[in-house]
């Protein structure tokens, strides 16, 4: 059924006026010379020369987008929650569902893309060889020309975005949001490597409605916590690159953190009443924190340009004493640079406090 | 005198609940847990508060739940398992026969992406096992048919049907925290069990484990045959209507508590056919204990085998298949 209505909604939008629009820039892409890029995974690609019409075939691709400008996307993964809705442009929650690649067997609904027409799509390198192979291998098969962006870890936002911008035509805007990003990395680092050594907070990170789920150090679903000069408990291997490693209630108690992040709220709510957890260093102290998750989680899952302002915010939950930074000001700058919202500061109160 | 025969298991499995108390990844030596014992139960002072807060902790909190738990389950799954057996006349049935785990699993799941309360999620894990079973019985009754075959068959309909629901829900789930939540929560575990769920399963859990196993004697005449019991004056429809509820019960608390746990209600009642006979008022307790004993063991080798946790109900699957398998050859003789 949903299948039926997705399709309906793409035949309304291919049909009538817009289709002319796409025959048109059929013609124009095939007549008029195309551009040549050279993409963040080393690859040559052709381009048109203008570019209106944008597919992320993941999450963390179509948020990177969607900082640049929310109008070049063209297709939505899955439909938006109500929290979503309400922060984004009507014509926004309007979109095609195409589906994406975040994993679980999810994929992209070839014939809702082919009605979409995108002028690119927007892929993520992986370091991973065998990964990127894979990738290359699936986006092989869409009649699209195919950018790829490097979006690994936060780190390599400030270059993600610059190229993006420079591929889109919207340099200067991608230039301001690259600068902030590239100032919160440099201002964290100063921060922790000020901090003692022996002040370093030893951090768990707890997934899954029971909370028993982490990721381990090196993990790149955890990678604000040494970013923001904690200490992950769990040092385990990297089993995955799916993650949601399975641990014991013993183990935590033997790990005994002093901060524990909280991902479901269904977990925070219960962890200061079950008796389990009441014998842990973290939990005695109220050092229990849930991660805001609006507009994207600021954390990981999925992965997005949030996480430079959730940099900032683990920061100030670690190391209050030594990093004090004004959250409530920092939300509503971030909010209003990279998403075009402005919070009044109640609003922002509450983002941070789900 | 047969029944001195239970002596055996009765005492291995409150050896082995004791000597689970002393594992864990938490180093706690036996010498403190007895002292520890012998200052919640005589009120010796013994050792500083913060450490008795922490073993309290450990063993009170984080293991005590976790074996009762697992033999709960354990035993609630075979003695299931046992007397679908003789109830449906056939060595090969489980207590999933008429969708039960189906139901309850998409329950769960729909708890889980429609409701922000654990609470709701194991009402509706209930409450789902139940509505599977019932789908179960009413297309057997649209037939007029009071043959144990079209039940079993209603049984098939239903947990397809409840298990293509599931793979609904899991579709439309939230891909970063719903859906793991659900797919590790079908593989089964006991990481999650708290004193709380446990103090609220017990009771039901026990009557329901309980009541089946006192049905021996009709479920050995009806396991000749619904005539041949009729004769022997055993009312089979009031039976057949305890024993389907009881074991409805039981599993779907078993998936409320641990998610899917498989293949314990077909493997343990074989073993406990071969060591102690096919006679049901022996075999449904000594499935009980023997189930118990079995799935404490899996859930130690669980919790203690690597840093990370391995789902029990993997675990149960790998051993139970190869068994299974092996047991087929059997299964046309004797086993009544």
């Amino acid at each position: 059924m949903r299948m039926n209505t997705v399709l309906a909604r793409t035949g309304r939008i291919a049909s009538g006026s817009s289709l002319l629009a796409v025959l048109l820039l059929l013609l124009l892409q095939t007549s008029t010379a195309a551009r040549e890029i050279i993409d963040m995974a080393g690859n040559k690609v052709q381009l048109p020369e203008h570019i209106s019409r944008v597919v992320g075939v993941s999450p963390p691709c179509t948020y990177l987008l969607y900082a640049i400008d929310p109008s070049l996307i063209a297709g939505l993964h899955s439909s938006l929650s109500a929290d979503e809705k309400s922060f984004m442009p009507a014509s926004f929650t309007r979109l095609p569902i195409i589906g994406g690649f975040f994993g679980q067997g999810h994929t992209i609904n070839k014939e809702v893309l082919l009605g979409v027409h995108p002028d690119f799509m927007l892929y993520s390198a992986w370091k991973n060889p065998r990964s990127a192979q894979k990738y290359h291998k699936i986006m092989a098969q869409f009649p699209f020309p195919k950018v790829a962006v490097r979006v690994d870890s936060v780190t390599d936002y400030p270059a993600a975005l610059r190229f993006l911008g420079s591929v889109v035509d919207r340099s200067e805007r991608a230039e301001k949001l690259a600068d902030y990003a590239e100032e919160t990395l440099a201002e964290t680092r100063k921060s922790v490597s000020a901090l003692p050594e022996n002040a370093k907070v030893r951090v768990y990170y707890a997934e899954g409605v029971g909370g028993l789920s982490t990721e381990p150090l090196g993990s790149s679903h955890a990678e604000l916590i040494p970013l923001a000069g904690g200490i992950n408990v769990h040092q385990g291997q990297i089993t995955s690159l799916y993650g949601h490693e399975q641990i014991s209630m013993e183990r935590i108690l033997l790990y005994n953190p002093e901060v524990i992040l909280v991902q479901e709220k269904r977990f925070y709510d219960s962890v200061f009443s079950d008796p389990r957890w009441q014998n842990i260093q973290a939990v005695r102290n109220h050092r229990v924190y849930l991660i805001p998750r609006a507009l994207f989680n600021w954390f990981d899952r999925p992965p997005s340009f949030m996480r430079l302002l959730g940099c900032k915010w683990l920061l100030h939950q670690l190391y209050p004493q030594h990093c004090q930074l004004d959250m409530v000001a920092e939300t509503i700058q971030f909010y209003h640079l990279f998403l075009g919202i402005d919070l009044s500061p109640e609003q922002a109160g509450g983002i941070l406090n789900p | 005198m047969k029944k001195r025969m239970l002596l055996l298991p009765a005492v291995i499995l409150i050896c082995a609940a004791i000597l689970s108390l002393g594992l864990g990844q938490f180093h706690v030596s036996p010498g403190e847990i007895f002292r520890f014992f012998s200052n919640r139960l005589f009120g010796i002072p013994v050792m500083d508060n913060e450490r008795m807060a922490l073993l309290q902790n450990v063993l009170i909190d984080i293991r005590l739940p976790r074996i009762a738990a697992a033999i709960l389950i354990g035993a609630s799954l075979s003695v299931s398992g046992a007397s679908y057996q003789a109830l449906f006349i056939n060595p090969l049935v489980s207590p999933g026969l008429l969708g039960v785990l189906a139901g309850a699993s998409f329950g769960a799941a729909f708890g889980m992406v429609f409701s922000s309360s654990w609470f709701m999620v194991q009402l509706s894990t209930l409450l789902f096992g139940f509505l599977a079973v019932i789908v179960a019985s009413g297309i057997a009754r649209i037939y007029h048919n009071q043959s144990v075959l079209i039940l079993v068959l209603g049984g098939i309909i239903s947990g397809s049907f409840f298990t293509a629901l599931l793979s609904l829900i899991k579709y439309i789930a939230d891909p970063y925290n719903e859906l793991p939540a659900i797919v590790y929560w079908l593989m089964g575990s006991l990481a999650f069990v708290d004193t709380h769920t446990i103090k609220l399963i017990m009771l039901p859990s026990i009557a329901g484990i309980i009541l089946i196993a006192f049905h021996g004697r009709q479920l050995n005449a009806i396991s000749m045959g619904e005539e041949e019991a009729s004769s022997l004056g055993v009312n089979v429809r009031r039976t057949r209507l305890i024993i389907i509820a009881s074991a409805t019960l039981i599993s779907a608390l078993t998936v409320v508590v641990g998610g899917m746990i498989g293949w314990v209600g077909l493997i343990i009642p074989h073993i406990c056919r071969m060591l102690f006979g096919p006679d049901n008022e022996i075999l449904l307790p000594a499935s009980c204990l023997v189930g118990g004993i079995y799935l404490l063991l899996i859930d130690n080798i669980s919790r203690l085998a690597f840093s990370f946790e391995i789902p029990i109900g993997v675990i149960t699957a790998l051993i139970g298949i190869p068994f299974f398998t092996a047991v087929l050859k059997n299964s046309n003789r004797g086993w009544r």
